[in-house]
């Protein structure tokens, strides 16, 4: 199977966006501070705050990597067989990853400091998470299907 | 569920797995899915060269057996 342009530019901005991810993620420590304004503002009006904000934003970071990393995995099987048992139990820890951050989401707005746009996207990592099962459910059929396909003779 | 005799009938016409392949242009590994009775389906087309290699009817190739509960 040809490799279509848009999953070949899909697969360069995954790339991109994995390479960009890591190098935030590992310089946020140090970057924080001075990119940040909003976090600064932040870290001077509540005590606390940089210790809270900053193993919460590696800890979100880290399954974010892991879900482009999946992602760059999928694309690659496109020009070859993409309907793979492997894609479907892809998409499932996706969804997983998916309820596991917003789980992070709500704890924090409930333990620490209730914003109502970590709320709201807590909701929204709940869709995507629901999303990815769905995904991957269909995937799963479609192994079934492919399967019978090669075996009628 | 049914029975692939595919296996009796090359017999019967003494014919082997790699002739019958290429005469009704089949790969020898389908062929061999099909004779060991792993295919999930059967085309007509394939059925249909097959009975015209073979010289023999469907039921010849394809039995009905009642599944054992």
């Amino acid at each position: 199977m040809k490799e279509p342009v848009f999953s070949r530019i899909l697969k360069y901005m995954l790339y991109a966006a994995f390479v960009v991810g890591l190098v935030g993620a590992a310089t946020l420590p140090f970057t924080i501070d001075r990119f940040f304004f909003i976090f600064r503002t932040a870290a001077s009006l509540m005590p606390g705050y940089r210790a809270a904000i900053l193993p919460f934003l590696m800890a979100v970071a880290v399954p974010c990597l892991w879900v482009v990393l999946e992602m760059i995995f999928m694309l690659n099987t496109i020009p070859a067989q993409p309907f793979v048992m492997r894609n479907v139990k892809a998409l499932y820890r996706i969804g997983v990853i998916f309820f596991v951050l917003a789980a992070a989401f709500f704890l924090w707005c409930i333990f620490y400091y209730f914003s109502i746009v970590i709320f709201a996207g807590g909701f929204l990592v709940v869709g995507s998470g629901l999303f990815a099962f769905t995904l991957s459910e269909l995937i799963r059929a479609a192994v079934v299907l492919r399967t019978e396909n090669e075996l009628t003779i | 569920m049914i029975i692939i005799n595919l296996d009796v009938m090359m017999a019967k016409r003494k014919i082997g797995l790699a002739e019958l392949a290429e005469r009704i242009d089949l790969t020898q590994a389908n062929l061999s899915i099909l004779k060991n009775g792993k295919g999930k389906a059967i085309r007509f087309s394939t059925l249909n060269r097959l009975c015209s290699e073979l010289n023999c009817q469907p039921g010849d190739i394809l039995e009905f057996k009642e599944d054992s509960k």
